[in-house]
């Protein structure tokens, strides 16, 4: 049986509803092109990047470019650090549910 | 739950569980394989268990080289999605699951098809069998991916 790894830590960071949905989208995958995450979202490239912009200044997510079939392509992964954040804001919002908070 | 100001009205827990979920979902299902290769995949297993013994071995490999097309597709489709987290282990849902398709594929082997309309019934129980399996094997992982996610941060 497993045991979740991470005690609560709420993150005023990660809550912005986006940024939360950005996480939570990220978090089952190794990684995302931007238009896939855009799509799956259900958000706007302008909402999408200026939330990316702010996780990536915090250390929680990675954006690397590289070049496919001639393409400039955009790639979107948790960090170690956005992955832990992640898993401790969702902790918290348990405990706060359990709590009754 | 959002509004211009700073993006809160009210604070919900539940809510926020639930949008988090939500997305979480969204994403792991456009990482695992689409309904309709599924549904060929099985089309193609059923069909060549339904004839073992009845047609010869030749049609059957016939039938099994119809799978080298489908794991191209397979092969190609992929290429074009996210990339999924690895997960050390399955769920127990899964495994049940994975075994009732195991079962289900052997314990055909056992009918063998006297008239054309029992090859017919015979494919239609193994589809059948097989497809509520997998479906079921498919949503036990991406729910285990997503439990994954949510609770472990290596």
């Amino acid at each position: 049986m497993s045991i979740p790894s991470n005690q609560g830590v709420f993150d005023d960071l990660i809550h912005f509803p986006v940024r939360l949905r950005i996480c939570a989208g990220l978090a089952p995958l190794q990684w995302a092109e931007f238009s896939q995450l855009r799509d799956g979202l259900g958000v706007a490239d302008s909402v999408l990047s200026k939330h990316l912009k702010h996780l990536t200044d915090a250390g929680y997510v990675d954006i690397e470019r590289f070049i496919k079939a001639g393409r400039s392509l955009v790639r979107v992964a948790l960090t170690n650090t956005g992955r832990k954040a992640y898993v401790d804001h969702v902790a918290a919002l348990r405990d706060m549910l359990q709590t009754g908070q | 739950m959002a509004n211009e100001n700073n993006g809160f009205v009210a604070f919900s827990p539940q809510e926020a569980l639930a949008e988090i979920d939500r997305a979480a979902d969204t994403m792991a299902e456009t990482t695992e394989a689409p309904r309709s290769l599924m549904f060929v995949l099985l089309a193609i297993v059923s069909t060549a268990l339904a004839l073992v013994n009845i047609v010869p071995w030749a049609v059957i490999f016939g039938i099994a080289c119809l799978l080298i097309p489908v794991g191209l597709w397979y092969f190609l489709l992929m290429r074009t999605r996210a990339k999924k987290r690895a997960v050390l282990n399955h769920s127990g849902p899964y495994i049940v699951n994975a075994l009732l398709l195991l079962l289900a594929t052997q314990c055909s082997r056992f009918w063998e098809p006297g008239a054309w309309w029992e090859i017919v019934a015979k494919w239609l129980v193994i589809f059948t069998l097989s497809w509520i399996a997998v479906s079921r094997m498919r949503a036990a992982t991406i729910k285990n991916r997503i439990k994954d996610a949510n609770e472990h941060s290596f």
